[in-house]
């Protein structure tokens, strides 16, 4: 595992299903199996259904303290609550008529004894086996000193039957039970008062179930063992049975953590994140604080801020890291710390989702970055075209047309009649003025294309299918202006599959089909040529489906042989944006 | 014949003024930009204003616009305008039905002081004109089987003319023709292409190469 670690480690974990767990449970299974024979083998045939009873109990005692040891890192609970079972055993068969063997009478009375204290002191100290509270420990304490007491009297009782002491003692020994019961309940019910959810959840059975327990332990102490109904006896199993309950809601509850994982992954909002955590470990209260290393605080998904320690606040924290860094932190119910694997999990998989989120916020900035870049390198691009051709307009071009205009008037001062020569020089000079200003006209348009800034993309294409080499028939629908870097790309477009049509296709007909969506404008232009034009290779259009790409727009070329080729293309233009 | 010469370069505004000297006319004022232009047209309510498209402070259509503008105040001024490119687009944008010359020529016409001249004269008569380059380029489109193509020669002669802007008059004296055979070639392409037969040569113009540009 290998996740943030926090927290007081009350119960080290170790591996499942490692070597050594197999090997405590053989040897738990056995001494289950030995008692049971044992017991089965000294028993009275004619209190049978008490004999099962008894050794069902005190299996079930044994299994679960077992299951505790094992499950959870050899917690001192498991050794107790197996002990208290082994206790349950030789305090022997109810039935077993005591006043024929003393030594085995009192032997069996001291493990009823230790029994009880051991019992109580397990549910008074659960989970951790150890008791926690000042109060807690004072009733283990008591329950301690009822057992010496009893050990004394016992002794005394061994040493020289005595009548009177015998009641005295059973008359104390009531009394004691009754009054430590009373207590170990009292201690719990404070503790299920002021547990969280989490806690509540994971003790609640075995709190609960120690009030029939304790019933059958007074039960027994008043009226003698042999007095209770063998199937009351049974409800004494309920403590046992609850503590295995708590254990497979651990193991149901870390089995979720894969469960949040699929969530999680189907999620995206930072709230859906910290309701997930908070439904998988069974905190309500749980808040998943983001870091903000500026200013140095935590946020919840909010923005609001985040206290993570205060002398008001019992919360447990987990803190988050992605290597060095610092991420978020769970804020939790303390009594998770008690199932550090639990809460490391939930917080790995918080961990992978913030980075994921993260990742994803940056690889998307990214992209964002990159496609504006784009956008503004062809507007660029754009915005140079337009200069060197409003540089031609204004410069090479106007100089021309006034030059030919100074030749026209130089003309008209020329008689032709008196001077031929020169008159034929001045017509060849007029002449080639006219070409070079139509050659000067074509290479402007080229460029960038007047019109297109001056009325703008239908009457630009309008321009460019009368001029093309190939038949064009234009239809459009379009209305008002778009983006200038919209109206350029779809020219581009256009103009070059134009040019394909009449260098490659051979096609005799090329329709120009040009409309105005909802989100953008879209065009194709569709030869009756041979096709076969190979999309990868370009032909030119590589260099126009990078700029298609600028400006998030998708180009596509169906050229199947023999059949055509359409290029469509569709440029996103939202029409509250242009 | 007055003129206001209204273009932001100055050089070809002056040769332009000589030129039209040279022709016969009389440059009553010059103008850089369009303010300009509209106050010596009202000043001197000349009979042609002869006006570049593209002027301060956009460099685009400005002198488009200052045409919109003279034709609305001055319906008797006529207007020509220059460019150094001409479109189809503009052209059929400036043909409305308000009465009164227009006229749409590439700048490179200066190179001819006759047509130049006749086409001031033109647009001074209240006649459209439009450049031969708009619709030689529409002529020029290679198109389906269809009613242009059952024109004769000398009718698609008449065509491009008709859509230049020329009268009956003006294409019989360019032709040198008798009046009753323009007549006869107008009425059977009309026929040929379904256009409606009228009267009206702004109409006509229009039509023609409305169909043109279909």
């Amino acid at each position: 595992m290998t996740g943030p670690r926090v927290g007081p480690r009350n119960w080290t974990m170790t591996a499942p299903h490692g070597p050594a767990e197999r090997h405590w449970l053989a040897a738990w299974a056995a001494l289950g199996a030995g008692l049971a024979l044992a017991s089965l083998a000294a028993s009275n045939a004619y209190r049978w259904e008490r004999e099962i009873v008894a050794v069902a109990v005190g299996e079930t005692f044994l299994a679960a303290g077992a299951a505790l040891h094992v499950r959870r890192g050899r917690a001192r609970a498991g050794g107790l609550l197996a002990a208290a079972g082994v206790c349950w055993f030789l305090q022997g068969s109810p039935g077993t008529p005591g006043a024929a063997q003393p030594l085995a009478s009192a032997l069996a009375a001291l493990a009823a004894g230790l029994c009880q204290v051991l019992v109580a002191h397990v549910a008074v100290a659960l989970p951790a086996g150890r008791p926690r509270s000042r109060p807690d420990r004072a009733v283990v304490a008591c329950w301690l000193a009822y057992f010496a007491y009893a050990e004394i009297v016992l002794v005394l009782l061994y040493a020289g039957p005595a009548a009177r002491l015998d009641q005295v003692a059973h008359a104390t020994g009531i009394a004691f039970s009754v009054v430590l019961a009373g207590m170990a309940l009292a201690t719990m019910g404070w503790r299920w008062r002021v547990s969280g959810a989490f806690e509540r959840r994971r003790l609640g059975p075995a709190l609960w179930s120690y009030v029939p327990l304790t019933a059958v332990e007074v039960g027994s102490a008043v009226a003698g063992p042999q007095a209770l109904p063998p199937l009351l006896s049974l409800g004494a199993l309920a403590f046992p049975l609850a503590i295995l309950l708590g254990l497979l809601r651990a193991q149901l509850d870390h089995a979720a953590v894969g469960r949040l994982v699929v969530e999680l992954g189907e999620s995206t909002g930072s709230n859906d994140l910290q309701r997930a955590l908070s439904r998988t470990v069974h905190d309500p209260a749980l808040t998943l604080a983001y870091w903000r290393p500026e200013p140095g605080e935590y946020v919840d998904s909010e923005g609001r801020r985040v206290r993570l320690s205060g002398p008001d606040r019992e919360r447990g924290v987990t803190v988050l890291h992605s290597g060095a860094e610092r991420l978020a932190a769970l804020v939790h119910d303390p009594a998770l710390a008690l199932e550090p694997e639990l809460i490391e999990a939930s917080a790995a998989t918080a961990r992978l989702a913030i980075e994921n989120g993260r990742l994803q916020a940056q690889v998307r900035e990214r992209l964002e970055e990159v496609r504006a870049s784009r956008a503004r390198i062809v507007e660029a691009a754009d915005a140079e075209r337009r200069r060197i051709e409003r540089n031609l307009h204004d410069g090479a071009q106007q100089r021309l047309v006034t030059l030919s205009l100074d030749l026209t008037l130089l003309r008209a001062a020329v008689r032709p009649d008196l001077n031929p020569a020169l008159d034929r020089c001045l017509e060849r000079a007029a002449r080639e003025l006219e070409t070079a200003l139509d050659e000067l006209r074509e290479l402007a348009r080229g460029i960038h294309p007047a019109i297109l800034r001056e009325a703008g993309l239908g009457p630009a294409l309008e321009s460019l299918t009368v001029r093309s080499p190939v038949p064009a028939k234009l239809s459009s629908l379009l209305l008002g202006r778009l983006p200038a870097p919209v109206e350029a790309t779809a020219y581009f477009v256009v103009a070059e599959a134009l040019a394909n049509a009449a260098r490659h296709s051979g096609a005799s007909a090329v329709s120009v089909q040009v409309e105005r969506t909802e989100d953008g404008v879209a065009a194709e232009v569709a030869d009756d040529g041979r096709g076969g034009a190979d999309p990868a290779l370009g032909s030119g259009l590589q260099g126009i489906a990078d700029r298609v790409g600028a400006m998030s727009g998708r180009l596509e070329v169906v050229s199947p042989a023999g059949g055509g080729t359409a290029v469509r293309v569709f440029l996103p233009a939202p029409l509250n944006a242009s | 014949m007055r003129l206001v010469l209204a273009d932001d370069f100055v050089l070809f505004r002056e040769g332009l003024a000589r030129l039209a000297v040279e022709a016969g006319f009389e440059v009553a004022a010059q103008a850089g930009d369009v303010p300009g232009l509209l106050s010596s047209v009202a000043v001197h309510l000349p009979h042609v204003a002869v006006v570049d498209i593209r002027m301060p402070p956009t460099h685009t259509t400005e002198g488009l616009e200052a045409a919109a503008s003279i034709r609305a105040l001055h319906p008797a001024v006529g207007v020509m305008l220059f460019s150094h490119h001409v479109e189809v687009h503009h052209a059929v944008q400036l043909l409305d039905d308000r009465a009164g010359g227009i006229g749409y020529l590439l700048k490179d016409r200066v190179n001819d002081l006759a047509a130049f001249a006749d086409a001031l004269c033109r647009v001074a008569d209240g006649e459209r004109v439009i450049d031969p380059l708009v619709v030689s380029s529409l002529l020029a489109r290679t198109r389906h089987p269809g009613p242009l193509h059952d024109l004769t020669e000398r009718e698609r002669e008449v065509l491009r003319l008709m859509a230049e802007g020329r009268s009956n008059q003006g294409i019989r004296s360019k032709l040198g023709v008798s009046d009753r055979t323009v007549e006869a070639h107008v009425r059977s392409i009309l026929m040929k292409l379904e256009l409606p037969d009228t009267a009206d040569d702004h109409r006509r113009v229009l039509a023609v190469l409305s169909y043109l540009r279909a």
